[in-house]
């Protein structure tokens, strides 16, 4: 059989060496391949763009299975190759065997293009580079190979010269480009038969990496084991290649496996989906869910001092978490309200060792006690939960992006995940303000990276102001005692420049502002935090004492793009860090916006020249209409001679302001009156 | 001597009765003779294990037809349109084949293709491509890859169609040089192929055996039947059309060969050849 089987396989491949249409077609998948590479510079981008590469490549793998059959069709050998013993058996193997070779071949030849072009560009051959080769085996060449089946087995099973026209429906149908075939009404559908990028209108995510989750393996396993069997049991029937016997075990085998793999698919789980392709793409679902109001309950005086947590991260995250809360009220208190993202479904709670009553509705727990809770006094709760994280932060078994502004926690804060302001969503921060003990236990994928220190394998545990879990496709940089976690698609990722641009606004904003105690974070991670639809400035970053989280995956930042990352700094590590709540955004906004400018002008960083823009764009009447007229004038200098409109004095005034904003006075009025003594006009 | 038995072989595809209660016993070198849609390639294909009968039995001393997988380690088969992929050459067609028919040694595998190429006169052609090569020699590869593996019963449907007169003498030849200790069946409606190379032949029409035995078995059977006649070219012969076996211009005269059951004035009787008991045969088929 072996023998048979490996000089068939020979026999096919000088036949396709001797087609001049596929060195054709190979040279110009490589040379079209080469253009895209020259175009996108970043390797992770590349992936993801190259659907129209996988588009073409299953066109023409569906007529090489054509082809496979058709040469022997033409020559009607079916029957000699019957007539033989074990003549037919070992030749058809051959050919589905020879499909795969040919895929795995085709999809080397690209992967080694693409890991010459950008090695010899100067990135280093990291873990990017490993999950690179797995798309391509994932999205290129087991695509391919279904492909290759499907015109093989149609080919095979009709010997008509419609199934070319079969192919090209085909095509269309199972492509990455299959949406626009399919349209908005089957989008649905076209999601379940894309075999190729599963987010192929939008560009890649630097933290999650490449959509190669096991999921997607399971549905290519899935497609080929029913191809196989279907075509196995059709030859049965039709040529008795296999005995009855032989004939039953197959259709029982193949049954059961696909049986269990239709159920694994259908389980519940947590993918990475963005874009106008996919059905539920994560920009819109937390819109969705947000999009109604939630009633958030008393906040009442209680403090989490320590937490132990035992945390799996697979298909979904399952958590076992014992906290201990102090009554920092006057009172007794008879229930306990905490926040919880709704995606994790609490299973049990357990106060003081004993079991205990709670609701769930939406991101809001509700303990009641037992036995009151004296003030003062500490109170032990346990709750297990299990469940879906946001669409927005990651945890499954591709990557985790846990922070500590997430109620992925049980929460004192009790403002829900998210709200929703004039249409935009915003993260809601659930940081403590004081530092509290966390044990961390944890299972799911590595290396994770955390800002409290690894005791044993497993085995975290430190004192902060908030847990912060990230894996994925990043690696670390450590420098003197500092870690510096971010993508690993970054050619040179500047963890200096980053380092000392961050450490030197840090200096310059706790003098300007008198901000306090801001110490250099020891852990910064650069990863991509937002989805497409994010787009305010103080969502980009958060920073705690031992964190500083930067949204960026990008080689711009500190090239062209300093001016933004300032922009960025200012709400992390000013009113975000000291736990100011607004009314109005707006006068947040129009405090980073000030000082963010002024900081450049001083650090001689280029500001974007439309920034002041920002004040005359924003919607106001009234007292805030009034600051932001001014702010906008006195910034670009169209004052009057007396005013006095050095940096200097603005960063004066924007010292004034931050104090006013801790003293939780957070009105226009206000603001109007500092600014107007400020500037000398009152 | 090993005999092929096929006994009350049934065949039907739809409606149509492609073989009706067929009955026969095959050795050495046996030819199937017969009108096109007589049932011979249906018979070949049963032979072949390529289709299973409806009802009756195949069997070659013990081995029944029932257990295709064993049948088809002794048998080798040349289809009626035979071709090849064009890109290979005659070497690597011949080893594919081998290797399929487990030849898995290299050297014993070299060894019979050289031999089997010498045998059917294509050595000098042997890195020739499939594409290079002549009708005649395309054919003869067929029968070369069917006798790989020495194969004890070999079937060959219908192997001169297409091919010239030439050719098919070469071929005919051939096939008597390979009928050493094997069965060979031949199928084909070209009498002289059969007179060439088969020792036992027998005639189906209609999915139904007329008849089987010898060549001279059959050509007895038309003994008395078969005459032959001069007639002048510019008038009609005496003879109806249906019974004129053949028309030879010979001068300036006919010699028309005719069967006929009485004696006719004129008419002189012959001694009859295959041709002549097949179409008396066939005539006699109608009539019933």
């Amino acid at each position: 059989m072996k023998n048979r089987i490996i000089n068939t396989l020979n026999i096919l491949w000088l036949q396709l060496l001797r087609q001049p249409l596929f060195l054709v077609l190979l040279l110009g998948g490589m040379i079209y391949e080469g253009l895209g590479l020259h175009q996108i510079v970043n390797p992770g981008e590349f992936m993801p763009r190259s659907s129209f590469l996988v588009q073409g490549g299953i066109l023409a793998f569906l007529f090489i299975g054509i082809w496979i059959v058709r040469i022997e069709t033409i020559h009607q050998l079916d029957d000699l190759y019957l007539s033989i013993h074990n003549g037919f058996v070992p030749r058809l193997f051959a050919k589905l065997i020879f499909g795969a070779f040919i895929s795995f071949f085709v999809g080397i030849i690209l992967y080694i293009e693409y890991a010459i072009v950008y090695l010899a560009e100067g990135f280093s051959f990291n873990h990017l580079f490993f999950s690179a080769f797995l798309y391509v085996m994932l999205y290129f060449s087991f695509t391919f190979y279904i492909s290759y089946l499907l015109g093989f087995m149609h080919a095979f099973l009709t010997k008509d010269r419609v199934v070319y026209l079969y192919s090209i429906i085909i095509w269309g149908l199972i492509g990455p480009a299959n949406f626009v075939f399919l349209g908005r009404t089957l989008q649905r559908v076209a999601e379940i038969l894309n075999l190729g990028e599963p987010n192929p209108t939008i560009g890649y995510d630097g933290l999650y990496g490449f959509a190669i989750d096991s999921v997607y393996w399971q549905k290519h396993l899935l497609w080929l084991v029913i191809l196989l069997g279907m075509f196995l049991l059709a030859l049965s029937l039709r040529y008795r290649v296999f005995t009855r016997r032989k004939t039953n075990m197959l259709f029982i085998s193949l049954s059961v496996i696909v049986f269990v793999l239709s159920i694994s698919l259908n389980l519940e789980r947590h993918v990475y989906s963005s874009g106008n392709a996919r059905t539920q793409p994560r920009e819109m679902v937390e819109q969705n869910y947000y999009s109604k109001k939630q009633v958030v309950p008393k906040q009442y005086n209680i403090r989490a001092t320590s937490y132990t947590i035992d945390l799996r991260v697979k298909r979904l995250v399952t958590a076992q978490v014992k906290m201990a809360l102090k009554n920092q009220e006057q009172q007794s208190l008879h229930h306990v309200d905490l926040s919880l993202y709704h995606g994790f479904k609490v299973r049990t709670v357990r106060v003081n060792g004993q079991s205990a009553s709670f609701s769930q509705k939406k991101d809001r727990l509700h303990l009641t006690l037992k036995n009151k809770w004296i003030s003062g006094r500490n109170l032990k709760v346990e709750i297990n939960y299990q469940g879906l994280s946001s669409p927005l932060f990651y945890a499954n078994g591709q990557s985790v992006y846990l922070p500590y502004y997430f109620n992925w926690l049980p929460s004192t804060q009790l403002s829900p995940s998210f709200t929703l302001d004039n249409g935009s969503l915003t993260r809601m921060n659930h940081q403590n303000m004081q530092k509290v003990s966390y044990v961390l236990h944890y299972r799911g994928r590595t290396p994770l990276y955390t800002n409290i220190p690894e005791r044993t394998h497993n085995s975290w545990s430190g004192n902060t102001r908030g847990l912060t879990l990230v894996s994925g496709e990043v690696q670390n940089e450590s420098r003197n005692g500092k870690s510096y976690v971010h993508t690993t698609n970054l050619k040179n990722p500047q963890s200096n420049d980053l380092q000392k641009q961050t450490m030197t606004f840090i200096e310059a904003a706790k003098q300007d502002l008198d901000l306090g105690h801001r110490a250099f974070p020891k852990t910064i991670f650069r990863i991509p935090i937002l989805s497409i639809s994010d787009l305010s400035s103080e969502e980009f970053a958060w920073y705690t004492d031992d964190t500083l989280i930067v949204s960026d995956a990008s080689e711009y930042l500190l090239k062209e793009g300093l001016d933004s990352y300032v922009s960025w700094l200012v709400p992390a590590v000013t009113w975000k860090y000291d736990g100011i709540r607004v009314q109005d955004p707006d006068y947040v906004r129009a405090f980073d916006m000030t000082y963010a400018y002024l900081y450049n002008q001083s650090e001689h960083i280029g500001n974007d020249s439309e920034v002041l823009d920002w004040y005359q764009s924003v919607k106001s009447t009234g007292e805030k209409q009034e600051v932001l007229e001014w702010l906008s004038h006195w910034m670009k200098g169209q004052v009057a001679k007396n005013i006095d409109i050095s940096v200097a004095k603005k960063k004066d005034f924007c010292r004034s302001w931050y104090r006013l904003m801790k003293s939780g006075d957070s009105s226009w009025s206000s603001l109007n009156q500092l600014l107007k003594k400020e500037m000398g006009r009152s | 001597m090993t005999t092929l038995k096929i006994d009350n072989i049934v065949k039907t595809f739809g409606k149509k009765r492609a073989l009706d209660h067929v009955s026969l016993e095959i050795t050495g070198t046996f030819g199937l003779l017969g009108p096109n849609g007589a049932g011979k390639t249906t018979l070949m294909r049963l032979i072949a294990t390529l289709d299973t009968p409806d009802s009756g039995k195949i069997e070659l001393n013990d081995l029944s037809w029932t257990q295709p997988h064993q049948v088809r380690k002794l048998l080798g088969y040349l289809p009626q349109h035979f071709s090849i992929y064009k890109s290979l050459n005659v070497c690597e067609v011949m080893n594919h084949f081998a290797v399929l028919k487990g030849i898995s040694e290299k050297e014993e595998r070299k060894r019979e293709i050289n031999h089997i190429l010498e045998a059917v006169n294509l050595q000098d052609q042997k890195n020739k491509k499939i594409r290079a090569l002549s009708g005649g020699m395309l054919r003869r590869l067929g029968i070369a890859q069917a006798i790989l593996g020495d194969p004890k019963m070999v079937i060959v449907d219908e192997p001169t169609a297409g091919l010239d007169v030439q050719e098919r003498v070469r071929f005919c030849k051939l096939l008597r040089r390979l009928a050493e200790n094997r069965i060979i069946i031949l199928s084909t409606h070209i009498v002289e192929d059969l007179e060439a190379t088969c020792d036992h032949i027998a005639i189906i029409n209609e999915g139904k055996v007329i008849t089987s035995g010898t060549r001279r078995e059959l050509t007895k059977h038309a003994d008395g039947h078969i005459w032959e006649m001069d007639s002048p070219m510019d008038a009609d012969p005496p003879i109806p059309e249906q019974a004129i076996i053949s028309t030879v211009q010979q001068g300036d005269h006919y010699r028309i060969r005719f069967y006929h059951d009485t004696e006719l004035p004129d008419a002189g009787q012959v001694e009859p050849n295959l041709e002549d008991a097949y179409l008396y045969y066939m005539k006699e088929a109608d009539h019933v």
